[in-house]
């Protein structure tokens, strides 16, 4: 407890002569670290978005007519009978219909005189569908079928997505890259014109057989705290931003209690890195 | 019980600092090392407390042996040497009681005998009552005596004095002078580095002399 109190009396010797530039380096290790905090939420719902939409990749192939049962049974049994595809489900007009008014309410189709909906089969596909030459091979197959007229498929979308996904995610990972850096330079720096402020002091304490260890852990438990806080602001922006997008514009999932954990120990870990780049060079005899 | 055998000092190709130095320090000494400036006296201190080390010869300080301990240990070394400058050197954001108890802080003491050994301290050096004064509140000669304080607090080998009185007046020379020496008489082994020869003869204690790095003899 007397080690602690020291160490946090030490650490605020040490900057509270450096106020301003310590609260300029907080606010440049937040700004910092808000980069890739922003960019790993992002990929995180495009992930979920991506993963969503894979877990129930369905074609809409729309009908001329209305089926018989029968006919509608054998032709289910021809469809699942294709490569790529492993489910089948019928949608008569009627069933179109009540699904929509489930969907939308009823005042959506009032006024008409019949129903102007399509029968079709939502076709359950592998995700080897993805590929655009195997869902081009596909539709022409279904639309083979004289009975089909139409086949509509969100596949570009989806491998349209999936690209995005591959590139938020680089970006993160340089991102991220970029911003360790940025942070350990900025603490180093900071906890550097510390220790110069305290030259004479730390000469002293040495003088009087401090060891490096006693002499500097104020300073990189300084460096700590510093990336710590600034990853904690990063947070509280970041929940602001997630809440803010999702009142106004689309529901967004924010981080994970552990994952928030991992981004404030990295940003307690790179002031910590920070700080003892900035100290090796000293206490040398 | 400090023993320097053909100790020299050299920086790359310059001219050395010391050459071949050799005496011995009984315990219980006061010892005055006396030379112009540039002689070597504070080089010589400067390898006593391991600021730097020897480029050849053997210190022994005690159980220490200067020339080969390891970077580690230096501090624990410097626990068991006092050393006191020209400039006083104190924190000068800690008061002159925080200044002293540094020392024992550093070695782990408890608060209650950091604050029993601090107040003897001061005492001994008679500043007890301006234990709670900033140094920018002290004079120099009492400033110097908190520095005396805070060297003898962890009772060490030896106390070393580089100039102690190179900042002071005639009277604060002469009070902290008489204090190193009724320091010496209970038993502090000492050792002044001085420039004023007169002064360190006053004493009839045994004077080194130095000359451009080499020992050039002593008297008393």
């Amino acid at each position: 407890m007397r080690q602690l109190i020291r160490i946090a009396v030490e650490m605020w010797r040490a900057v509270k002569f450096e106020l301003l530039p310590t609260f300029g380096s907080l606010l440049t290790i937040f700004l910092a670290m808000i980069l890739p905090g922003i960019v790993w939420v992002t990929s995180k719902n495009l992930s979920r978005a991506d993963y969503e939409l894979r877990k129930n990749l369905i074609m809409n192939v729309f009908l001329a007519g209305e089926l018989s049962s029968s006919r509608a049974d054998t032709l289910k049994d021809e469809f699942l009978h294709i490569d790529g595809v492993t489910g089948a489900e019928y949608i008569s007009k009627d069933d179109a219909l009540s699904k929509m008014k489930a969907r939308f309410g009823g005042e959506i189709l009032e006024g008409l005189d019949e129903n102007p909906l399509l029968s079709s089969f939502e076709l359950r596909v592998t995700e080897a569908v993805l590929e655009p030459q195997a869902a081009r091979t596909l539709v022409m197959r279904l639309k083979a079928f004289p009975e089909v007229d139409d086949v509509v498929f969100a596949g570009e979308l989806l491998s349209r997505l999936g690209k995005i996904l591959r590139s938020v995610k680089l970006l993160g990972y340089a991102l991220a890259l970029l911003v360790a850096f940025t942070a350990i330079f900025i603490v180093a720096n900071t906890v550097r014109v510390a220790i110069a402020d305290r030259r004479k002091t730390v000469e002293i304490m040495q003088l009087v057989g401090a060891t490096r260890g006693y002499i500097l852990t104020p300073f990189v438990l300084l460096g700590g705290l510093l990336g710590l806080v600034g990853a904690v602001i990063s947070i509280f922006a970041l929940a602001w931003i997630s809440g803010y997008i999702s009142q106004s514009f689309v529901m967004i999932n924010f981080l994970m209690p552990h994952e928030i954990v991992a981004f404030i120990l990295t940003g307690l870990l790179l002031g910590m890195v920070g700080a003892i780049v900035a100290t090796r060079k000293y206490l040398k005899i | 019980m400090l023993v320097i055998e053909n100790v020299s000092k050299h920086y790359g190709h310059r001219q050395a600092a010391l050459t071949n130095i050799s005496f011995s320090v009984s315990k219980g000494e006061l010892v005055f090392l006396t030379g112009a400036s540039g002689a070597g006296k504070s080089t010589l201190l400067r390898l006593l407390y391991l600021e730097e080390k020897p480029s050849s010869g053997i210190i022994t300080l005690g159980p220490f042996d200067l020339s080969r301990i390891t970077r580690e240990k230096i501090p624990i070394l410097r626990r068991h040497v006092g050393v006191v400058f020209q400039d006083f050197r104190l924190i000068p954001e800690r008061t002159a009681a925080e200044n002293v108890a540094l020392s024992l802080e550093v070695v782990g003491k408890g608060r209650r005998e950091i604050r029993r050994k601090t107040d003897d301290a001061l005492s001994l050096v008679g500043i007890w009552q301006k234990r709670n004064n900033y140094p920018h509140q002290l004079s120099g000669g009492e400033a110097q005596r908190v520095a005396v304080a805070r060297a003898m607090v962890n009772d060490p080998l030896v106390l070393l004095a580089d100039e102690p009185t190179g900042n002071l007046d005639e009277q604060n020379t002469r009070d902290l002078l008489a204090l190193l020496r009724d320091l010496n008489l209970s038993g502090a082994t000492i050792i002044v580095a001085t420039h004023q020869v007169g002064l360190a003869r006053e004493f009839g204690k045994r004077v080194l002399h130095l000359l451009s790095g080499t020992l050039q003899g002593e008297s008393r």
